[in-house]
């Protein structure tokens, strides 16, 4: 268990949290300080004592600030450490202290920042370390002299205190993270469907217009061209095309999760054997930046397709600067010495270098004969484009936040027992400070009784109004019992052990809603106590120290709840608000994809073959009828069997088909192809197409259910025929 | 001399038709007539034998009622179409259509199925085939063993003669086969909702023996 989650939105409340503990230790050890001052040495005042202040403020500016927390707690940690086993050194007085060195107080401190920032493991080491240090240090003149047994206790108060926050801050800290992973799950999957959803009811309408204008139009000229009707219709399918590309409404910003998709989408249908690494999940670019991506990439894909003869081919998306894009596609393929290219041959580099240049991006090509190909395109956003992208963003900070674990969790309150066995041990190890023992067992049996009752059906919020009265009933018949065996006139150490049940009980009431009866008992329990200090002849440090503690560290917990409740209803609010965000978005970025890339695929392909048509003084000739049987082929394959066929087996098959071939795709699935078949599909019917002898070739993706994904059937001049069978991973499986 | 006629709302699409017919001497195909939709077509009153019939109009028709209403008023049934969406195959196989045509199929191959379909045959095609092959729960429910054999061989791309040899049966049981399939599908999926549907199904059952339309 590491407590410092990366993937976690909340880490940055996890060190606030820590930052505060530590600012918030000052307070009380400045205090138990005050008695010391004159006994130490002047340069251990200065380094240790100006060491943690500087520390803890530099962990608290840092942890709003955004940077890392670690190097200040580690100084804080070797500060601490440092004044621990210098204090004999520094301790200036002869006579034996008065009281506990009051550094012990950020040992604990110490080991709880250690665990937040290097790992669980490191922390608890250092508890238990500094604790058998503490011991040492007590048993010198300079730490009270004190006994074998008073070490003992307050070594194990050090560190079972650290442990159990340590823990109770893992426990924490992987909820946050569980959250944080399913909230990115749903996340995705929410943009995921919303896209699928949006592309599907944007191509529909697409295909709409393809079927009914354009390849009606190209059928009806390859069967009878040069009538008025047909060049009409032609003119009515231009105009259409052209109607689709130019709507225009407000465009959203793309995000990370969509430019994932849209990059994904470009290339598996190029190189179906692509894998892809994404990276980007809190990034919003301007669309256009967006439809120049997803056509550079496609470029790039095209040219690994084609010349590449790569195996592997990564595609990595991240985001490296603030705000910014960067995209790798890496391939092992056979690469190429980019100074050998001609400069005449553009190719890539308009495709792809000017390009990028164009949205203020670059473009790089790395490659050598024999060594794969790696092009990087990277963007960053400059000032007028951050402006765009900006609102979104802050959105989206909002939305990724997860949700704030319930303390009412069984897990979390289960350490509830822990803490309160703890302070059952503390007062067993101080069984010779009271005037007589039985009371102190029957006070535990019943802080036993309290604590079940107190954890007893978690899963009920709030917890029965009868039981928590019975919870403050009992913890004030425990004070009393407690204190009537204390002795006069001096601290009883943890003969007072009560006082911590009391807290520990009291704040678990309040955490489980019933707020009213954990504010009582601990106003009557202050009460108490004071009386029992001013009639015991104690101090009012002392009062303050068995009757308040309680009651300050219920103000923290009240004041917590709060802040989670209210963090809760904003984390709500901006989730509802993204839902209907995610619809608009997804919409928005349908047509990018559909208009920019697939659209301008579309027009590059038909158009000067329909504005032929339609120009009603031009008579095609018989190769350009041919060509629109070609086109309308094409394009059913593309809308029938889209599932079976890349950009590059469909150019192998247009060749083939006007080599006279019968190429026939039939998709009897519907659904998408795994990327493993895709891939061994194209391999295939790339090598049967370009094969001179092949006279039909039959690819079908069955049903689903069946055992074999795909068959291609493939039969030659001399009547023999190759029946391939592709099974779920793309292996050929039969024949 | 067969009739025809074409349903179809693209203008350019009955005009490409009838050009081609004209410019394709010495067949026994003559096009009589033309319309938008099925109610206008049957408003006309048209004496043909075989309709060629879209599969998407721009009434937004169901194929399966076009189907229905050109058949009870005794046309035979060609589905003529671009990139034949699957479930609207379906439906017009449903409807008790005869046979499916692509529109960019050459002209010959269309006078060949209107000839088929006058000459009151079944037209199989692997496309209508990949269609009920597609229909996973049909398949599942209703074929045996024997015809899914059939119909997986032949809907994977494999002749008649081919699959006749893989499976060492005669041609003719294949077709046999194949048009069993086709049937079956068309009996499943038709609701038996008149009279009429019931007769056309006893027909097709080979329950009583048919009575030709329009002789």
């Amino acid at each position: 268990m590491n407590l410092k989650p990366k993937t976690s939105q909340l880490s940055a409340w996890v060190d606030r949290g820590v930052a505060l503990f530590c600012l918030g230790t000052l307070i009380p050890a400045s205090l138990a300080a005050v008695g010391q001052f004159q006994y130490l040495a002047s340069w251990w005042m200065i380094i240790v004592g100006g060491g943690i202040v500087a520390a803890s403020v530099g962990m608290m500016i840092a942890s709003f600030v955004g940077w890392k927390l670690r190097s200040f707690a580690l100084v804080y940690v070797t500060v601490v450490t440092f004044g621990l086993i210098t204090w004999p050194a520094a301790w200036q007085s002869q006579e034996v202290a008065q009281s506990s060195p009051w550094l012990w107080m950020t040992l604990g401190v110490a080991a709880i920042c250690l665990a937040v920032t290097t790992g669980t493991g490191w922390g608890f080491a250092y508890a238990i370390a500094s604790g058998l240090l503490f011991a040492a240090v007590r048993m010198t003149p300079s730490g009270q002299s004190a006994s074998l047994l008073g070490a003992f206790q307050d070594m194990i108060n050090l560190i079972m205190n650290a442990s159990v926050v340590i823990v109770a801050l893992g426990v924490v800290s992987n909820a946050f993270k569980e959250l944080d992973e399913a909230e990115a799950a749903t996340r995705k999957e929410a943009t995921d469907a919303a896209i699928e959803e949006a592309l599907l009811e944007e191509r529909h309408r697409l295909d709409g217009i393809v079927h009914d204008e354009v390849m009606t139009t190209l059928v009806a000229a390859a069967h009878a061209a040069g009538d008025d009707h047909i060049s009409q219709q032609a003119q009515r399918a231009v105009d259409r095309l052209a109607q689709a590309e130019t709507q225009t409404e407000a465009r959203l910003p793309v995000t990370g999760d969509q430019l994932t998709w849209l990059v994904t989408d470009v290339v598996s249908a190029l190189v179906p054997q692509a894998r892809f690494v994404s990276e980007v999940e809190n990034l919003a670019v301007p669309q256009q930046v967006a439809s120049t991506l997803g056509m550079v990439v496609r470029e790039v894909a095209l040219n690994v397709a084609k010349h590449s003869k790569a195996t592997e081919v990564e595609v990595r998306l991240t985001s490296p600067e603030k705000g910014g894009i960067a995209i790798t596609v890496a391939d092992n393929g056979i690469g190429f010495n980019p100074d050998l290219v001609p400069k005449r041959r553009l190719g890539l580099q308009v495709s792809v270098v000017y390009r990028m240049w164009a949205i203020g991006g670059t473009a790089e090509i790395h490659s050598s004969p024999g060594q794969g190909t790696s092009v990087n395109l990277s963007w960053t956003p400059d000032n007028s484009t951050v402006g765009e992208a900006e609102p979104l963003k802050r959105r989206r900070a909002g939305r990724v936040l997860a949700d704030i674990p319930d303390l009412s969790r069984p897990l979390l309150v289960r350490l509830v027992w822990v803490l309160v066995g703890l302070q059952f041990l503390l007062g067993w190890t101080s069984l010779d400070q009271v005037t007589s023992i039985w009371p102190v067992f029957v006070a535990q049996g019943l802080a036993a009784l309290a604590t079940w009752l107190t954890l007893r059906d978690t899963d009920r919020n709030p917890m029965r109004m009868v039981d928590a009265i019975l919870v403050g009933v009992i913890l004030l018949v425990i004070t009393l019992l407690v204190q009537s065996v204390l002795p006069d006139g001096h601290w009883p150490g943890y003969a007072t052990w009560h006082s911590s049940v009391v807290m520990v009980l009291l704040v678990a009431v309040l955490v489980r809603g019933q707020e009213r009866v954990a504010w009582t008992g601990v106003g009557l329990y202050a009460v108490l106590s004071a009386y029992w200090a001013i009639t015991h002849d104690l101090g009012v440090g002392d009062a303050l120290r068995v009757g308040f503690s309680p009651f300050a560290w219920m103000l923290v917990a009240q004041l917590l709840q709060a802040w989670l409740i209210d963090l809760t209803d904003r984390l709500n609010a901006s989730r509802r608000s993204s839902a209907a965000a995610n619809k608009a978005i997804a919409q928005s970025f349908s047509k990018l994809v559909l208009r920019d890339v697939w659209l301008t695929q579309l027009r590059a392909q038909v158009g000067p073959l329909l504005n032929r048509i339609a120009d009603p003084d031009y008579e095609l000739s018989e190769e350009e009828r041919a060509a629109c049987l070609a086109q309308e082929s094409r394009l059913r394959d593309a809308m029938r069997a889209g599932n079976l066929v890349t950009e590059l087996t469909s150019d192998a098959i247009e060749v083939a088909r006007g080599r006279g071939v019968d190429v026939r795709l039939v998709d009897s699935r519907g659904t998408r192809l795994p990327e493993d078949v895709r891939a061994a599909l194209t391999q295939h019917l790339g090598r049967l197409l370009t094969d001179s002898s092949t006279k039909r070739v039959v690819a079908r993706a069955a049903p689903e259910g069946y055992e074999d994904v795909v068959t291609v059937l493939a039969v030659r001049e001399d009547g023999s025929s190759e029946l391939i069978g592709l099974d779920a991973s793309g292996r050929v499986s039969t024949r | 001399m067969i009739t025809t006629a074409v349903i179809d709302d693209h203008e350019a699409i009955r005009l490409g038709v009838s050009l081609a017919l004209q410019n394709h001497p010495g067949h026994q195909v003559t096009l009589v007539d033309g319309a938008g939709t099925v109610p206008e077509f049957l408003d006309k009153g048209v004496q043909a034998d075989v309709v060629l019939l879209d599969l998407q109009l721009d009434d937004g028709s169901d194929p399966l009622d076009n189907t229905e209403s050109l058949i009870d008023a005794g046309y035979k049934v060609l589905v003529y179409s671009i990139a034949d969406n699957v479930r609207l195959l379906r439906r017009a196989l449903a409807g008790g259509a005869a046979g499916v045509c692509r529109k960019a199929e050459p002209i010959a191959v269309t006078i060949a199925s209107i000839e088929a379909v006058a000459d009151g045959q079944v037209v199989i095609s692997q496309e209508i085939l990949a269609a009920i092959e597609g229909d996973a729960s049909y398949v599942a429910a209703n074929l045996g063993p024997r015809e899914r054999e059939v119909l997986g061989l032949y809907a994977g791309g494999f002749e008649v003669p081919e699959v006749a040899e893989r499976l060492t049966i005669t041609e003719n049981s294949v077709k046999e086969y194949l048009k069993r399939i086709r049937v079956k599908y068309t009996n499943v999926n038709r609701p038996a909702a008149s009279k009429l549907d019931l007769f056309r199904r006893a027909i097709e059952d080979g329950i009583v023996p048919p009575v030709e339309p329009h002789q």
